[in-house]
C-alpha cells in the first residue's frame, strides 16, 4: 500500500469513526443477580387509613343553580324527590318600534324553550311540562311547598314531548292558536312578566338538567308580533325576553349527616380527607400508584345514566372547608399535578369506589410538600343530580388511602 | 494540508461520550478497567505501552518525546455481549486518552500531564418481567443505566539519569462519577412509570514510579511500580464508603533487532483483591487479582519516518478484577492490528488500531467486541 493510500485509507477510517461516534447504543438484556448491581427495584405497599376525626364533609360551595344547571326531576334522586324549576323572564315591552313610532301590537304566535343538557337516555315518553306560576315570586324565600300549588293542570302551558333520541338540545313549544296564545296573556297585575315552572313527566322516576339563562342553552321566550297600523307587513317581528331569574326547588332537602361524608348536592358538598403520611414515603420513595378508596355509607343518588364525576384533588394547604386545590397541570408542593383523580360514579352505586391519586400523592413528597389530604367532591357541582354519602372515621368505614411505591434503589451497591 | 487540518477540527469537535471501552464485565465493582494506552499502543495491544510516550502506563516512557506533544484518543467500540438471558449488540464512543507533555530543555527532563480511563461504568441493562402487586402480577419493563467511572488525571515527569536509564515518577488523582438511572415501566397504565436517579463521585490518589534501562543495542527493559491508595465513594454527596485500589507491579522488554522491526512484551499485575472485603460489604460480589500479558511487534517500513504507514500486531490477555459472580473469574483475550500516518512535516499524525476482543466468564457469559481507536498527535 503507498503511503497516498494508507493516508486516505487512514482519513476514510477517522471520518467513520466519527460519524459513528455520534450513536450510542448501550443496552442490552439483563441478568440477575449476576448483572445487577443493587437487585431489582422492588414494589412496596402502604395502605393508609384516614387520621381518625380529621375527615370532615363542608357545604355550601357551589349554590342552586349557579352552575348553569337546573335539576328538574320526578322520583330521583330518590323516590321521595321532586324538582321543579322556577324561571322568571324579564319584562316584555308592549310597543315596537315601527316606522320610527312605538306602536301597540298583536301577537302572531309565541315560541318557548328550555334546553336540555342531560336525560336518563333509556326512558322514553319523556315530557317536559310547563306551567304559568304567579308572576311576583318571592325569589328569595322559593320554596317546593311555596310552588307546589301552582304545579296543576289547570296552570299548564304545554306539555312538550322530547323525542328519544335527543340527549342534548332546545325543547321548544310554539303557540299560534288563540286559545294558546290566551293562556299566555298577562293580566295588568302581571307587569308583562312571564314566570315558568317545569316538570318533568314520564312512565318511570327520572331527571332532566336543563341550561340556566347563562349557558348556551337558555330557557327562551320569544314572541312574534305585528304593530298595530294600517299596513303593517307580512313580516312578525320579534320580541325577546331573556331570563331575569332561574333556580329550582327540591321536595326533600336533607341535612348533612355529620357522622358520613356527604359529597355533592346543592349547594354542594365536599368532604376533606386527611391521612397520616409516614416519614418513609416523605422522601426518596418512587410512588407509583396511589388510590383513594371510599366505601359508600349507602348508594349513591343520581339520575340514572346520567352519572357525576367523583373528583379528589390535593390541596395546597389545609385551611379546613377553604382550603385551596391545587390545578392540574401547575405545581404543587414543587410537584406537577399531571392528571386530575376522578371516576364517573352511577347512581346505585354500592361497592367501595377507587380513584386513582398517584399525582395528587406525589406531591406531598420533596422539600415543600403538599398537606397529606385530598377534597372528595362531585362534578360540575350543583349540577348534577349525582349524591353520595360515604363512610367515615366516626362511622366506622373510614377512607383508606392504598400506596404502592418503590424504595430508593441501593445505588451504592457496586 | 486543509482537508488535513478540517479532518484534524471535526475529529475535535465530534459529539461522543462515557470514558473508555464498555462491557458487561465492568458493571459489577468498580466498572471495566482502562489501559491508559495511546492508539498507537493500542496497535499491537499494548506490548509497546511500557515503551509509548504517549501512553500513561510509566511514567518513565515519557523519555521518548523529544518535543511538544499533545495527544488524543478517539475509541468505537462494537460490542455483542451474550448472558443467560439472551444477546444484546452494543456500540458506543468514547475519549479514553488524552496527554500533553514535553520536554524542559537543556534539563534531561519531560514533564506531562495526561487524563485516562481507569476505570468504566458505561452500561444499560434491561429487564422485562413481573412483579407481583395488589395479589396480581403486573407486567414491568427495568433499565437500569450507568454513565460514567473513574479517571485518572496523571501530572508525570521523566528524569534520564544516563544515557541509557530513566526513571520516571507520577501523581495521580483519581476522580469521576458514575451517574445510575433506574427507570421502571408498567404494562399497566393505573401504575405511573418510575425513573430513581444518582450519581456516584469518587476521590483518591496515587503515585507511580518507573524505570527505564537500555541493555546493549537493541534490547530495553521497563519496570513499573503504583499504588493506588484508597478512593472514598460519595452517594449524591453524602459520604458512602471507601474501597481500596491496587497496588501495580509490571515489567516490559523490547527487542529491536533491526532498525525496521521492534519486539516488545510486558506484564502487569494488580492486587485488586484489596477492594474485595470492602466491595463485599458495600454489597458487591468483590474484587480479584489480576495479571495482564501482552506481546507483539512493529514494523516500520522506512526507518527514517518510523510513524508512517508502520504495521502493528500484538495480542495480549488479561483476567478482570470484578467477576460477576464469586467464584467466577472473567478472562479477556484481544488480538490487534494498527498503522499510522503523519503529515505536515511530521507535525501531526494520525494512529490507528483494530483490536478484536474476546471476555468470558465461565457460567454463560460472554462477549466478543471490535474496538476501533484513533489517535490524533500534534507536534506544535
Amino acid at each position: 500500500m503507498s503511503v497516498l493510500g494508507g493516508r486516505r485509507l487512514g482519513a476514510a477510517a477517522v471520518l467513520a469513526l466519527a460519524v459513528a461516534g455520534c450513536e450510542e447504543h448501550l443496552t442490552q438484556p439483563g441478568e440477575c443477580p449476576e448483572l445487577c448491581p443493587g437487585g431489582i427495584p422492588q414494589a412496596l405497599e402502604e395502605v393508609l387509613t384516614a387520621l381518625p376525626g380529621r375527615d370532615t364533609s363542608f357545604t355550601g360551595y357551589v349554590a342552586k343553580a349557579s352552575n348553569g344547571v337546573l335539576l328538574v326531576s320526578s322520583g330521583i334522586p330518590t323516590a321521595a324527590d321532586t324538582n321543579f324549576a322556577v324561571i322568571e323572564f324579564g319584562r316584555r315591552s308592549d310597543s315596537i318600534q315601527f316606522r320610527d313610532t312605538l306602536r301597540a301590537y298583536t301577537i302572531d304566535s309565541i315560541r318557548l324553550s328550555v334546553g336540555l343538557i342531560a336525560r336518563d337516555t333509556a326512558v322514553r315518553n319523556l315530557q317536559i311540562l310547563l306551567y304559568r306560576l304567579p308572576s311576583n315570586p318571592d325569589t328569595t324565600a322559593l320554596s317546593y311547598t311555596g310552588v307546589r300549588p301552582s304545579f296543576t293542570p289547570a296552570n299548564l302551558i304545554a306539555a312538550i314531548p322530547v323525542a328519544d333520541t335527543l340527549r342534548r338540545g332546545d325543547v321548544p313549544v310554539v303557540f299560534r292558536d288563540s286559545a294558546d296564545l290566551a293562556r299566555l296573556a298577562f293580566a295588568p297585575g302581571d307587569s308583562n312578566r312571564l314566570v315558568m315552572g317545569v316538570a318533568v313527566s314520564a312512565p318511570v322516576p327520572t331527571g332532566v338538567r336543563i341550561g340556566t339563562g347563562t349557558t348556551g342553552v337558555p330557557p327562551a321566550f320569544t314572541t312574534y308580533v305585528k304593530p298595530i297600523v294600517e299596513n303593517p307587513g307580512n313580516t312578525s317581528q320579534v320580541v325577546p325576553v331573556g331570563v331575569q331569574f332561574n333556580t329550582y326547588v327540591s321536595r326533600a332537602a336533607p341535612a348533612p349527616d355529620p357522622l358520613r361524608l356527604p359529597v355533592g348536592g346543592a349547594p354542594s358538598s365536599r368532604g376533606l380527607i386527611r391521612f397520616p403520611w409516614p416519614a418513609k414515603l416523605k422522601d426518596s420513595v418512587t410512588i407509583v400508584r396511589a388510590t383513594l378508596e371510599l366505601v359508600p355509607a349507602e348508594p349513591v343518588r343520581g339520575l340514572p345514566h346520567d352519572p357525576g364525576t367523583l373528583e379528589a384533588d390535593v390541596i395546597a394547604s389545609d385551611l379546613g372547608a377553604k382550603s385551596p386545590i391545587c390545578p392540574v397541570s401547575l405545581p404543587c408542593g414543587g410537584t406537577l399535578i399531571t392528571k386530575i383523580g376522578q371516576i364517573p360514579l352511577p347512581a346505585g352505586t354500592t361497592d367501595t369506589v377507587r380513584i386513582e391519586v398517584t399525582s395528587q400523592v406525589r406531591a406531598w413528597q420533596g422539600s415543600t410538600p403538599a398537606p397529606p389530604a385530598v377534597f372528595v367532591s362531585i362534578t360540575p357541582e350543583a349540577a348534577t343530580f349525582t349524591e353520595a354519602v360515604f363512610g367515615s372515621t366516626r362511622s366506622g368505614a373510614p377512607a383508606r388511602l392504598r400506596v404502592d411505591y418503590q424504595p430508593r434503589f441501593p445505588f451504592e451497591k457496586p | 494540508m486543509l482537508r488535513r487540518l478540517l479532518l484534524l477540527a471535526f475529529l475535535t469537535v465530534a459529539p461522543a461520550t462515557g470514558a473508555a471501552q464498555s462491557s458487561q464485565f465492568g458493571i459489577r465493582g468498580l466498572g471495566l478497567p482502562g489501559r491508559a494506552q495511546s492508539a498507537r499502543a493500542l496497535g499491537s495491544a499494548g506490548a509497546f505501552a511500557l515503551f509509548d510516550g504517549e501512553s500513561s502506563v510509566s511514567p518513565a516512557a515519557l523519555a521518548y518525546l523529544n518535543q511538544l506533544t499533545a495527544a488524543f484518543t478517539v475509541m468505537g467500540d462494537y460490542r455483542s455481549s451474550v448472558s443467560p438471558s439472551g444477546e444484546g449488540s452494543v456500540r458506543d464512543t468514547r475519549f479514553p486518552q488524552f496527554q500533553v507533555a514535553g520536554p524542559v530543555r537543556p534539563l534531561p527532563l519531560v514533564v506531562g500531564v495526561s487524563y485516562s480511563t481507569y476505570t468504566n461504568r458505561d452500561f444499560s441493562l434491561a429487564f422485562p418481567g413481573a412483579v407481583e402487586i395488589r395479589d396480581t402480577a403486573v407486567g414491568v419493563n427495568d433499565t437500569i443505566s450507568s454513565r460514567g467511572g473513574l479517571n485518572d488525571f496523571r501530572i508525570a515527569a521523566a528524569y534520564r539519569l544516563a544515557r541509557r536509564l530513566v526513571v520516571g515518577v507520577s501523581g495521580h488523582i483519581i476522580t469521576g462519577t458514575n451517574r445510575i438511572e433506574v427507570h421502571r415501566t408498567f404494562s399497566d397504565t393505573l401504575y405511573q412509570a418510575s425513573v430513581q436517579r444518582a450519581e456516584l463521585s469518587y476521590a483518591g490518589f496515587g503515585v507511580s514510579l518507573g524505570v527505564m534501562g537500555q541493555i546493549g543495542r537493541t534490547l530495553t527493559v521497563s519496570a513499573l511500580a503504583r499504588t493506588d491508595g484508597h478512593v472514598d465513594v460519595e452517594v449524591d454527596s453524602l459520604p458512602a464508603h471507601s474501597i481500596d485500589l491496587p497496588i501495580t507491579v509490571g515489567g516490559g522488554l523490547q527487542w529491536r533487532p533491526s532498525p525496521r522491526l521492534s519486539f516488545a512484551g510486558q506484564v502487569l499485575a494488580r492486587n485488586w483483591s484489596t477492594a474485595n472485603d470492602d466491595l463485599v460489604a458495600a454489597g458487591g460480589v468483590g474484587a480479584v487479582n489480576t495479571v495482564e500479558a501482552a506481546g507483539g511487534f512493529e514494523f516500520t517500513p522506512n526507518p527514517r519516518r518510523p510513524l508512517r504507514a508502520p504495521i502493528r500486531l500484538g495480542f495480549h490477555y488479561g483476567r478482570l478484577p470484578f467477576p460477576l459472580a464469586a467464584g467466577a473469574p472473567a478472562r479477556e483475550y484481544g488480538l490487534a492490528a494498527g498503522t499510522g500516518f503523519t503529515f505536515a512535516a511530521d507535525r501531526g499524525g494520525v494512529d490507528l488500531s483494530v483490536e478484536r476482543a474476546w471476555r468470558r466468564q465461565d457460567d454463560g457469559f460472554h462477549e466478543r467486541a471490535w474496538i476501533v481507536t484513533v489517535g490524533l498527535t500534534v507536534r506544535p
